[in-house]
């Protein structure tokens, strides 16, 4: 057998895709969240973006949309890959309301979006995030027709959701009416910043499970961020 | 000295290789994969070869068992039923093969006190007899590629669930009609490819593209090793390009077989 005759080369192979993890954040930007919250809020969800562009896996895995809310819900940004934006934009405070059902249902038809044209190009996915962050309660019935829609994706194993509370004023009885698996958990005063750690490694970790594994979210680290 | 001058019936080789995961080898998990071939003798002389590569599920506590297992349950059960499986209905066959495997499992289960889905693995098997006839199962994902007049073919695609991180079990309670076979005496599958290629998901991103069921030109550069060196040197060098080439492709483990078919005049 003469030397280097059984060598495969990266040109003999193929490139698919990565597979990809769509996280919706959903974010309260009614007045309430004047001054600080927005101001740390924004903070987080850079340092979020830094820290799945850091990762090897990630920086090709997830794609991050984000849904503002306050009288009414618009996209901020829309999913796509980490590579094509320097950066999350900075959210603003919008509207004199929290019309957070409206903001709800737009990352779930957003997120809907995006399956398709993953299945259209033949990409595989993961199951999508909802990460629903809000400081009030809502001022409009729309969480009554938004939360069934996020209960029956969850039960039907199509989404993983996150309800997060701000401050003393969040309703979180209106949060746990949006996950039946999941009861909704308070950030611990404004700690965004390590809210936004703890997930940017949940995504790290669910980039890089293999079939058959399930999401393993590290427990302990939540302690780090929420009131329990 | 020397000898008679023969021909013998057409006999099929084969090379294979495993390696753990980048990802696994970082965190110290050894490889939940595992192959087996087995190859048996009619008293005709016919012989039948059957090799099945199989991936443990990353969240079953006793994976890697459950693929060995798995891999020598499905490679025994076909090449003693391979005549079986050609005269057979389907249903019957798959309802048959399975059995066999939850068989051995409960029993592995049953010793060490555990439920039969610590075992969970997928099943990516073909069967192959020295007239050219062959028979496939495949049950999860990863894929199987034949090599038809020269060209390379995808023969069973990865099975997947919507998501990613979803694919089907041997353990699953749908695995009897789950399970897919087919072959040359299906009615779908007429044509005797000359090799086959079996390999688990950890390699399918670098050797097939599902949509559009193109094949890696690697796969026909390995079964041509096999048409030309021995089995040992191939199974050496799948394994080396395995660890310094197509491991890095992924984080997950790899397993990959070649077979070839070789019509032989030598001497005996």
């Amino acid at each position: 057998m003469s030397e280097g005759a059984m060598e495969i080369h990266k040109d003999d192979l193929l490139s698919n895709p990565t597979n990809r993890v769509p996280i919706g954040l959903c974010l309260d930007v009614s007045p309430s969240m004047t001054g600080e919250p927005i101001e740390e809020l924004n903070q987080g969800v850079e340092l979020f973006f830094k820290a799945l562009k850091e990762d090897r896996v990630a920086r090709l895995s997830a794609e991050v949309a984000i849904v503002t809310f306050g009288t009414s819900a618009q996209v901020v940004l829309d999913f796509q890959s980490l590579d094509r934006i320097s950066g999350p934009p900075t959210v603003q405070i919008t509207g004199d309301s929290t019309n957070l059902g409206a903001g709800v249902a737009l990352v779930l038809d957003i997120l809907e979006d995006r399956k398709n044209v993953y299945k259209e190009a033949g990409i595989d996915y993961f199951q999508p995030w909802l990460v629903l962050m809000t400081d009030g309660q809502p001022t409009s019935d729309e969480h009554l027709r938004a939360a069934p829609r996020t209960c029956d994706l969850e039960r039907a194993g199509k989404l993983v959701v996150f309800p997060i509370g701000i401050g003393q004023g969040t309703d979180m009885d209106v949060l746990a009416m949006f996950s039946e698996k999941r009861h909704p958990l308070k950030l611990k005063g404004l700690n965004f910043a390590q809210f936004f750690e703890w997930l940017s490694k949940s995504v790290v970790c669910v980039s890089q499970s293999r079939p058959g594994e399930k999401l393993k979210l590290d427990t302990e680290g939540v302690k780090g961020w929420a009131e329990i | 000295m020397g000898g008679n001058l023969m021909v013998r019936q057409p006999f099929w080789r084969w090379a294979g290789a495993s390696a753990a995961g980048l990802a696994h080898e970082a965190q110290g998990i050894p490889c939940e994969d595992s192959w087996r071939a087995c190859q048996t003798g009619r008293p005709s002389g016919i012989e039948i070869v059957a090799v099945c590569v199989c991936d443990g599920a990353g969240s079953a506590s006793r994976s890697a068992a459950g693929a060995r297992l798995v891999s020598w349950a499905v490679a025994t059960w076909l090449s003693q039923h391979f005549e079986t499986v050609q005269s057979e209905d389907t249903a019957s066959a798959q309802r048959s093969l399975v059995r066999f495997v939850i068989k051995w499992l409960r029993r592995a289960a049953s010793r060490n006190e555990v439920e039969i889905a610590a075992y969970a693995s997928t099943v990516v098997a073909v069967a192959v007899r020295s007239d050219g006839a062959w028979v496939s199962a495949h049950l999860g994902d990863g894929a199987i590629v034949g090599r038809c007049n020269g060209g390379l073919r995808l023969l069973s695609d990865p099975m997947k669930g919507e998501f990613a991180n979803e694919t089907f079990f041997v353990t699953d309670e749908d695995a009897v009609e789950e399970l897919r076979m087919s072959g040359s005496s299906f009615q779908t599958q007429t044509s005797k490819p000359d090799g086959f290629v079996l390999f688990t998901d950890g390699l399918e991103n670098a050797l097939i593209n599902r949509r559009s069921s193109q094949v890696a030109p690697a796969l026909g550069r390995m079964l041509d090793w096999l048409d030309t060196y021995s089995q040992e040197e191939v199974a050496k060098a799948l394994q080396s390009n395995i660890r310094s080439v197509l491991r890095e492709t992924t984080g997950d483990d790899c397993t990959l077989v070649a077979m070839t078919m070789r019509s032989n005049e030598g001497y005996e």
